[in-house]
């Protein structure tokens, strides 16, 4: 695989506040997605303010429907 | 978030319950993923994702971050050079004042209490720690000492294991220690013993009248006597856990701990759990059908 891996985070509040941190030690992993109910949070996350796309998530997990 | 090309894994930092489906959609999708502790709620569910993400051909790591904090990887290179000698007794423990959400005192969303959230650190530490040999029994006492206001689950744990080695375990669990995270481990071998220590002799002994913005985690009340910890996740091996699971995926290689490691956590959990509920020590491979850990332990 020659591009950056692409990571979507699922949950945007305490230990994905720590994941976001730590792909951004990783030079070769990039987040291109967080899905989250709570759009505010996934925001929030380190170096996720400028670029992607966020989901906002409804009553079960996996009706996902994308807001910005 | 499933169907876009761009995203080749998923990390999974939701809730216990969500866990399992989650992971399979994601594998389905055929995305790898990444699913923080515990691995799910049961050992069907355990079993339902390691066989979605082998079916789909994806990596499946289980994030045990403690197999990737430096002090305890120091530590056990210490013992694998011999510098120990056989291991004896290993000794593993996390304690703070308690979770910072309501799920995880929810035992109908979490599971169970301490031994569920943080007990499961201690198992795969001592898994990994000696080279991953199988566990034969679990013994373990549990109370609600603090938060009876709050949760179903046990507050305070203490939890021994037998290997199949001959080497003795003791992991110690709290929810109702303050001031801040404790996160401690000692190797006792023939040869020698190591105690290692991840806050404490790298934090920056700290006394404020003011009170510090952030020390730690779950720091409580910072006037006065604290510690002020730095480069806090990566001294938990968060970043480094990261690293090695995106070099697996773009070079192809295996996680070095996988959704099997997270389902044999998740049976010496629900061990202890039943030894804690019968006041008996449990043999392994133990087998039930219960769906929540917890439920062992109430009955
Ligand atoms: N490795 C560690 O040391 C560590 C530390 C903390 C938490 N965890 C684990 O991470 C998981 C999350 O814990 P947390 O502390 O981040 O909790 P949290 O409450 O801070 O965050 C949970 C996140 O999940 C989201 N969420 C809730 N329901 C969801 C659903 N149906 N689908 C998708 N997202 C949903 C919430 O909106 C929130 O963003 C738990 O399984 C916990 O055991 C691991």
């Amino acid at each position: 695989m020659n591009k950056k891996v692409g990571v979507g985070l699922v949950g945007s509040q305490f230990v994905s506040t720590i994941h976001a941190e730590s792909l951004k030690m990783v030079p070769d992993a990039e987040i291109v997605a967080v899905a989250s109910p709570t759009e505010a949070h996934a925001g929030n996350l380190p170096g996720i303010t400028a670029f992607p796309i966020f989901l906002r998530m409804y009553t079960t997990c996996w009706q996902w429907t994308a807001s910005t | 978030m499933l169907a876009m090309d761009g995203i080749d894994m998923i990390v999974i930092g939701a809730p216990n319950l969500f866990h399992c489906e989650i992971a399979v959609a994601a594998a389905k999708a055929g995305k790898h993923v990444v699913v923080e502790k515990p691995l799910c709620m049961n050992l069907a569910e355990a079993d339902r994702m390691i066989e979605a993400c082998k079916t789909a051909g994806v990596k499946l790591m289980y994030a045990e971050e403690l197999c990737f904090t430096p002090k305890y990887v120091r530590l056990k290179a210490l013992l694998d050079e011999g510098a120990l000698g056989d291991p004896v007794l290993l000794k593993q423990s996390e304690k703070h004042d308690g979770p910072h959400a309501d799920h995880f005192w929810d035992v109908e969303r979490s599971g169970g209490g301490v031994t569920m959230d943080m007990g499961c650190h201690a198992i795969e530490f001592f898994r990994w720690m000696l080279g991953r040999p199988k566990i034969k029994s679990v013994y373990a006492q549990m109370g609600t000492h603090v938060h009876k206001d709050k949760t179903k689950g046990d507050d305070n744990a203490i939890i021994i294991l037998e290997f199949e080695n001959g080497v003795t375990a003791v992991a110690e669990e709290s929810w109702t220690k303050l001031g801040g995270m404790d996160d401690r481990a000692e190797v006792h071998g023939t040869k020698g013993q190591a105690y290692a220590d991840v806050l404490q002799g790298n934090s920056i002994l700290t006394y404020s009248t003011q009170g510090v913005g952030y020390a730690v985690e779950k720091a409580g009340n910072t006037v006065g006597w604290s510690f002020t910890m730095y480069e806090e996740i990566w001294n938990y091996g968060f970043p480094q856990e990261f690293a090695h699971f995106v070099d697996c995926v773009k070079n192809n290689r295996q996680p070095s701990v996988t959704g099997e490691d997270g389902r044999a956590v998740l049976e010496a959990i629900y061990a202890a759990y039943e030894s804690a509920g019968t006041g008996k020590k449990v043999y392994l491979p133990f087998k039930t059908d219960v769906d929540k850990p917890y439920k062992l332990w109430e009955k």
